[in-house]
């Protein structure tokens, strides 16, 4: 208390230490219900509830692991190949590879996206349209780079107007080679993704 | 009546491949609209000068996925014509075989991208598992399902065994029985016929201005086929019909498109049954003597035309393709005139849109 009353009369500028003490309490704070408190009375009942709280994070979190891993909805995107890797990742969700029974969705909105497939080398006009499409699909995602020229050029490698692999423009996490890649690469591919979110 | 504006593409789940469209909206018709291409645009022609005649090879496979095998023996042949050789009977047998094959593929996946567009899934999913057959047989002889490597100056690199041609023809009974249940669910799908009859309407004028070609042209009743104007090896000793009609919309393509599936599965039946025997390619060197070559070949989507020309290099001093879609793509904008939005799906399908062999 004695503490609380010299703030209270000797005003800090903004940024000082006084914001500094106060910044992991209302990190902490944030994530339960309640107003802001600036009392160390305030404080010390928080951290007594604090593992009960910490332990329910991790319950949530893995929970929300268990569904992405379950339900990753997938986004196409073709930034310049030549529309093999395309019919493949669409023979994917077709009768005899049928990935929905994986609960791999193919989705049509970034916006709803978790999984970015990429498909072809990034040319120059595709650039700044991938990077958006990239910017727009929300967190946590991944950008799987499917068929040869995705992950490194390919045959298109030195062309006038082809800036290269897909990793060049936006991260990537998962390479898939192949001209084009197989339908059984493609899940195989997708499968390890998901292994490795866990 | 408020006018609007609605952006389609690059990204849109209507699109395998970017292409952008604005389309101006009074109401819920179409006034006008634009497009802009490119975004697939690599710059293939340049890249085929600086890389050699049989590297190129390996190139123009990739101009698109869907009809990769008849680009690659499009300008295989016009090469042969510079160096004037003539491939061995039985390598134009299989060229022709994997052709219809990659025709029959080609069809079914547009028939699926229609029936999803327009919104009859079970159609898709039906459509894609038959052409899955026709994947198979083109595996079984090259090794690939997509892209298939066969084609080599001078002739082809894999043959078919005896007990390979047993097997396939078994197949192909299995794709005429599938796509002639098909073209029945087709025909007398009401849903389907009532998205796609009258819509994209193409008069054969129109067609004649911009040069359409395939089956786009077929259904507005251009009677245009390159296997039976230009005939080569083995379409010269084959009959076969080429499926017309005359009322220029979707519906009308479908019906032209579905029908000369199964003239395709007709004619790999005879193609392997009177294949004859013989070595599948003959030597070519490796210069190319000065010159200048066209070949054209009828792909999935119409007339394919290469020119090659040669300054007694190792490299050709100028490739330059002409693909068929397009100028399917660019009577776009005239055929969504007056249609509705909700149309605007089925008329963008309707021409079957190969971005990668329109833009290259």
């Amino acid at each position: 208390m004695e503490q609380t009353r010299t703030y209270d009369r000797l005003p800090t500028p903004r940024g000082t230490k006084m914001q500094r003490e106060e910044g992991p309490k209302a990190c902490r704070k944030s994530l339960g219900p309640g107003a802001e408190g600036s009392s160390r009375q305030q404080i010390a009942g928080d951290s007594r509830t604090e593992p009960t709280k910490r332990r329910l994070q991790r319950y949530v979190d893995a929970v929300v692991r268990w569904a992405r891993r379950k339900s990753p909805w997938i986004l196409h995107y073709n930034s310049g190949g030549c529309n093999g890797c395309d019919i493949e990742i669409l023979a994917t969700l077709t009768p005899r590879y049928d990935v929905e029974r994986l609960g791999i969705l193919k989705e049509g909105s970034p916006r709803h996206a978790d999984i970015l497939l990429c498909t072809g080398p990034v040319t120059l006009q595709s650039r700044d349209r991938l990077r958006r499409i990239y910017e727009q699909m929300p967190e946590p995602k991944w950008v799987v780079s499917v068929g040869t020229c995705s992950c490194s050029g390919g045959v298109f490698k030195g062309a006038i107007n082809v800036v290269g692999s897909v990793d060049q423009v936006v991260p990537v996490d998962m390479y898939i080679p192949g001209c084009p890649c197989r339908p059984e690469a493609i899940i195989d591919g997708l499968a390890q993704l998901l292994r490795s979110i866990e | 009546m408020t006018k609007t504006v609605i952006p389609i593409g690059p990204q849109h789940p209507l699109l395998k491949e970017p292409l952008a469209f604005q389309i101006m909206l009074e109401g819920e018709r179409v006034t006008d609209s634009t497009m802009r291409m490119g975004y697939v645009h690599r710059g293939i022609e340049r890249l085929c000068q600086e890389r050699t005649f049989i590297q190129n090879i390996h190139l123009v496979e990739r101009v698109c996925g869907i009809c990769s095998h008849v680009h690659a023996m499009t300008y295989c042949r016009a090469v042969e014509l510079l160096l004037g050789i003539n491939v061995p009977p039985r390598a134009a047998y299989l060229r022709a075989l994997l052709c219809e094959l990659e025709r029959i593929h080609s069809h079914l996946l547009w028939l699926g991208v229609l029936a999803r567009n327009v919104g009859l899934d079970t159609i898709f999913m039906y459509a894609w598992r038959d052409r899955e057959v026709a994947l198979d047989i083109m595996e079984a002889l090259s090794g690939g399902r997509v892209s298939h490597a066969v084609n080599i100056i001078g002739g082809v690199r894999s043959d078919v065994t005896p007990e390979q041609r047993e097997e396939i023809l078994e197949q192909l009974t299995t794709l005429d029985r599938q796509v002639n249940w098909l073209l029945g669910v087709v025909e007398h799908e009401r849903s389907l016929q009532t998205r796609t009859k009258g819509v994209g309407l193409l008069s054969l004028q129109q067609v004649r201005r911009y040069c359409v070609v395939g089956p786009v042209a077929r259904a507005s009743g251009l009677d245009a086929d390159m296997r039976r104007d230009e005939p080569r090896t083995p379409y010269d000793r084959l009959s076969f019909n080429v499926p017309m009609h005359t009322a220029g919309d979707v519906w009308a393509r479908t019906l032209v498109r579905m029908q000369e599936t199964l003239i395709s599965v007709e004619l790999c039946r005879d193609i392997l049954k009177e294949m004859p025997e013989g070595p599948l390619a003959v030597r070519a060197p490796r210069r190319v003597p000065p010159g200048e070559a066209i070949s054209r070949s009828e792909a999935p989507r119409g007339e394919l035309f290469y020119y090659v020309r040669s300054d007694g290099s190792d490299t050709p001093a100028r490739v330059k393709i002409r693909t068929p879609t397009l100028p399917s793509l660019l009577t776009l904008p005239q055929q969504l005139k007056g249609v509705t939005m909700a149309d605007v799906s089925v008329v963008l399908s309707g021409v079957d849109l190969c971005i990668a062999c329109a833009d290259r």
